[in-house]
């Protein structure tokens, strides 16, 4: 063996050598690429599912009974059974007209304040459910306004909450994607009124449906 | 015997599959169990803390709407709660109802010292009434949409209407009516924002939703 071939032959032992922080470098760099994917994943706000946390009680039978004191919202209400119980798979929202003291919830009598911008108020907490209208922005709307909102409420009954923050910008979000949506301003600027809309559905499936 | 080569490519593929594990627990969709949870029988026995949503007439979170939409707009000085009694029209019925127990919706009433004036002309110290608050049944304030209760001492930035029966300056929207505000900085921005919004305010009214 000559005396370069005897160098070569020791650098490439050398530069083969199982270096003991090779892996753990290897390792580590890759872990860092991972977090760094994880991080961007986070952020990108995948759609997801908007509950309330307070499941509503439910009779024997599974369905959502409904009593309406409103004196001025009940046939709005009735109606807007109509979109949920369109969804696949239960509960079934149904109206008690009788007094039905195992009703999970009731549309309360309707308040009147000028000094709010609060259209209507959700609340549980206090069996039954309850929802309030203020009349001030109902009592002189137009139909399609009382169903996005009497729909809007609805949903809260069924465990929905809110489909998006407000304040990111999305003025028409609602227009394309959910009744859930918390503001009546947006609906009024809508081409298209929907009631249930896609993304009620996307939740509505996670939380209670079949497809 | 094992190949260096071979080891490494084994290190390298468990690393990997811990990585995916990882990944995947951290980004993949988590059971909603609140929503699926068993929901009570319908017994009305369960009086747990409140939960309130609140539909919006219109974008609160734009400074334009919420200072069209006041009569004031000004930053105070909480001074005292000098008051709390039920949401104004809400019916209290009494226990023999068919209505069943009272409506628990609550506002407080708070003194406050005017500091700075945006919106309106108001003097000395007003009375300012926000919703939530203490209610008999639960330790913890009923709070709407998380909107903390005033506090005394605390500064804030208000949208109101003036509720001429009840006499005060009503909050017009939870969080978006009173807004905290933490140091001189703070301030002058708040101010500097709303003043520019004031410029621009979009007058809202419920003829909108006809």
């Amino acid at each position: 063996m000559d005396h370069f071939a005897a160098r070569s032959d020791e650098a490439s032992r050398v530069s083969s050598a199982p270096w003991p922080g090779t892996v753990l470098l290897l390792g580590l760099s890759m872990l860092a690429a991972m977090l760094a994917i994880v991080v961007v994943l986070a952020d990108a706000k995948p759609a997801s599912a908007h509950f309330n946390g307070s499941p509503p009680s439910r009779a024997s039978n599974g369905n959502i009974i409904v009593r309406c004191f409103s004196n001025n919202y009940c046939g709005t209400y009735d109606w807007s059974r109509g979109p949920w119980n369109n969804q696949p798979g239960t509960p079934s929202v149904v109206a008690d007209t009788s007094t039905n003291p195992a009703a999970s919830l009731w549309i309360a009598e309707d308040y009147y304040d000028s000094t709010v911008e609060t259209v209507a108020y959700w609340s549980a907490g206090y069996d039954p459910d309850r929802i309030y209208n203020n009349n001030y922005w109902m009592k002189g709307a137009a139909s399609t306004y009382k169903h996005v909102v009497s729909t809007h409420e609805l949903g809260h009954s069924l465990g929905f909450a809110h489909a998006s923050y407000m304040g990111e910008g999305d003025t028409y979000n609602y227009c394309r994607k959910a009744v859930m949506y918390p503001n009546t301003y947006s609906a009024t600027q809508c081409d298209q009124v929907g009631y249930v809309m896609p993304h009620d559905q996307e939740d509505w499936v996670i939380a209670w449906g079949t497809t | 015997m094992i190949s260096f080569r071979a080891k490494l490519v084994v290190a390298v593929v468990a690393v990997i599959l811990v990585e995916l594990v990882l990944i995947y627990s951290a980004v993949a969709p988590q059971p909603h169990e609140s929503a699926v949870a068993q929901p009570s029988a319908s017994g009305h026995d369960h009086q747990g803390p409140a939960v309130i949503e609140t539909l919006h007439a219109f974008d609160v979170a734009d400074e334009k709407q919420i200072v069209g939409f006041a009569d004031n707009v000004f930053v105070g000085r909480v001074e005292e709660k000098v008051g709390n009694k039920p949401m104004k029209g809400v019916v209290r019925a009494d226990a023999n109802s068919p209505e069943g127990p009272p409506a628990f919706m609550p506002e407080t009433q708070f003194s406050v010292e005017v500091l700075d004036n945006i919106k309106g002309s108001l003097q000395g110290t007003v009375t300012v009434s926000q919703v939530g608050g203490d209610v008999d049944f639960q330790d913890a304030p009923v709070k709407i949409e998380n909107d903390p209760i005033m506090r005394a001492g605390e500064t804030v930035l208000f949208a109101t209407r003036y509720d001429e029966k009840a006499g005060h300056h009503q909050v017009v929207s939870p969080k978006f009516g009173d807004v905290r505000i933490e140091g001189a900085a703070e301030r002058a921005r708040v101010v500097e924002t709303f003043e520019a919004a004031k410029e621009n305010q979009v007058d809202l009214s419920p003829e909108l939703a006809e």
